[in-house]
């Protein structure tokens, strides 16, 4: 297990194919990242509309505690 | 039998969605481990090939990419055949959830095959035989998605795409075949599950990784879906609504 | 209803609704003529097109004539009828498949010389070209129906049905070119049309089950 690699530039450049290697590694890393921030904000969105649906809806005594706003790991 | 009472529990999406949490954490942390060792070592560690020097580590997105877009089909195939079969409500979130995630991967093998192509064969885009495979796989995915926005009721929106994806997953492997009747450039498959990898371990190695990898983030991305997928669904029941309301400790933003 | 009942039924209903039949055939020498005036004339490769040409067109047009496979009975009410007091709608649905059949993949087949004529396709080409459509195009109505169950409910299916049933009529489309191109050569093509025959049959295991049950999905859409 030998660093294939110099030098931070030779390993940028990849020998020559340094386009073609980030383009695919780059676009992997955006539909990664993208599919995985895209439903954390879904997630978070859906929580939020939820509990503020589920504190008007029941009784009286835990309304107060649930505004959308202060409600905890949103 | 636990098996039976596994499956009586699994058609309940609130059974699922009480489960699914650590799980979801479990493959999340796998797959960023997994992914973050098989990039860098991909990257970095891997000896060059011979042939198509460093362009050859494209191979460590795209063959992983193309595998697990198959898989998530065949897993819609299957999710198909249960739904249709035991009327599982479950098993339709699961094909709401593959498909968004089965589209982008497909899209991102596409892309990053014609990538590796141009310093492979000198052109962006080849109507090579898995290439055509890997097109067709985004029709069929592009169809049950056209086919389940055109539909507005949610039960039958199900069944209708369970059918067609079960008629898509039995004809995978003629269209396959089929296609490779008239298929030249590729290089023959990278890792088969009979036969010995032509590739050195070192370098097979760090692709094994990757696929596990993509593997993992498949399972933390789909489950975590259907678990947005079931809230919508089941948003007006009393145990998601007492689920919001009653719970102290805040809900994990799987 | 036996079998012969049912066969006379069906076949009443197609010839009572002729243009169901003709249209597409219509379109199909429509298009063969738009690709004989687009491609050049005097070219000698042509003829290496013809098979891949012929059966795109071939597809194409039993994709028209599947539209119309159910919608008719599904607007004024019969199809629910026929599905849910027939004993085994299996075998009403395999029968009305059937004679879309008759009147598209075997007219098509009958029509083969012709159309390897306007496609510049060699003499010697048509026996295989004959026996390839006789042999695929049972797979393109079977499966064909099944989109067609599927995209009934819907006002306009057509687009939907093509994006559903396309990707799974390739198969037809690569043994079906390979067939005639072999055959244009000189070349035996057994493989490609045992490869046909072997497709209608999954085909036809596979399709009428699934075009019942798609119909059953789109009766309750209604």
């Amino acid at each position: 297990m030998v660093p294939q690699f110099e030098t931070i530039s030779e390993f940028l450049a990849m020998g020559g194919h340094g386009l073609y290697v980030w383009l695919s590694y780059g676009s992997t890393v955006l539909v990664l990242a993208g599919s995985y921030f895209s439903l954390r904000f879904a997630r978070q969105r859906q929580l939020e509309q939820l509990r503020w649906q589920a504190s008007t809806n029941t009784s009286d005594q835990q309304q107060t505690a649930h505004s959308p706003k202060s409600s905890n790991g949103v | 039998m636990w098996i039976k009472e596994l499956w009586h529990k699994l058609g309940s999406p609130r059974w699922f969605y009480q489960i699914s949490s650590p799980w979801i954490i479990g493959f999340g942390v796998a797959a960023l481990v997994l992914l973050t060792v098989g990039v860098v070592w991909g990257l970095v560690y891997a000896p060059q090939d011979y042939q198509q020097g460093n362009s050859f580590r494209i191979m460590y997105v795209h063959v992983p990419a193309a595998m697990v877009s198959q898989s998530v089909y065949l897993g819609m195939g299957v999710a198909g055949f249960v739904l249709f079969v035991w009327r599982m409500k479950l098993a339709d979130v699961a094909i709401a959830a593959c498909l968004p995630f089965g589209i982008m991967l497909t899209a991102l093998a596409l892309f990053t095959g014609g990538v590796w192509g141009r310093p492979t064969w000198g052109t962006w885009w080849e109507w090579d035989g898995r290439t055509v495979s890997t097109l067709v796989l985004l029709f069929l995915y592009i169809g049950i998605y056209a086919l389940r926005e055109a539909i507005l009721d949610t039960e039958l929106r199900g069944r209708a795409s369970a059918l067609v994806a079960m008629v898509g997953t039995i004809n995978i492997p003629i269209i396959k075949y089929s296609v490779d009747w008239w298929s030249t450039l590729h290089q023959p498959a990278s890792i088969t599950l009979t036969d010995k990898p032509t590739m050195p371990p070192e370098m097979w190695m760090p692709l094994l990784v990757m696929v596990l990898g993509i593997y993992c983030f498949a399972a933390h991305n789909i489950m975590s879906r259907m678990r947005v997928e079931i809230l919508n669904r089941e948003s007006k029941t009393r145990w998601v609504r007492n689920l919001m309301v009653t719970d102290t400790k805040p809900i994990q933003n799987v | 209803m036996n079998w012969r009942g049912l066969f006379t039924r069906e076949w009443r209903v197609m010839m009572r609704n002729r243009a169901g039949v003709l249209n597409p055939m219509a379109f199909m020498f429509l298009a063969v003529m738009l690709f004989a005036v687009g491609s050049p004339l005097q070219d000698e490769s042509r003829a290496q097109y013809g098979g891949a040409v012929l059966w795109l067109i071939v597809l194409l047009t039993n994709m028209l004539s599947l539209d119309a496979l159910f919608r008719r009975d599904y607007d004024n009410g019969v199809l629910e009828q026929m599905i849910c007091s027939a004993q085994a709608p299996f075998l009403v649905v395999l029968m009305r498949v059937f004679v879309q059949w008759l009147g598209s993949g075997l007219l098509i087949t009958l029509l083969a010389p012709l159309l390897c004529l306007f496609l510049g396709l060699p003499n010697s080409a048509i026996p295989t070209t004959m026996l390839a459509l006789l042999c695929g195009t049972p797979a393109l109505s079977l499966l064909g129906a099944v989109g067609a169950a599927i995209t009934v409910g819907f006002s306009r299916g057509g687009i939907l049905l093509g994006l559903l049933v396309l990707p799974l009529f390739l198969p037809v489309l690569v043994f079906g070119a390979s067939a005639i191109n072999t055959a244009i050569v000189g070349d035996g093509s057994s493989a490609q049309l045992f490869w046909l025959a072997f497709i209608s049959m999954v085909a036809l295991t596979i399709g009428p089950f699934a075009t019942t049950q798609g119909l059953k999905i789109s009766l309750q859409m209604q």
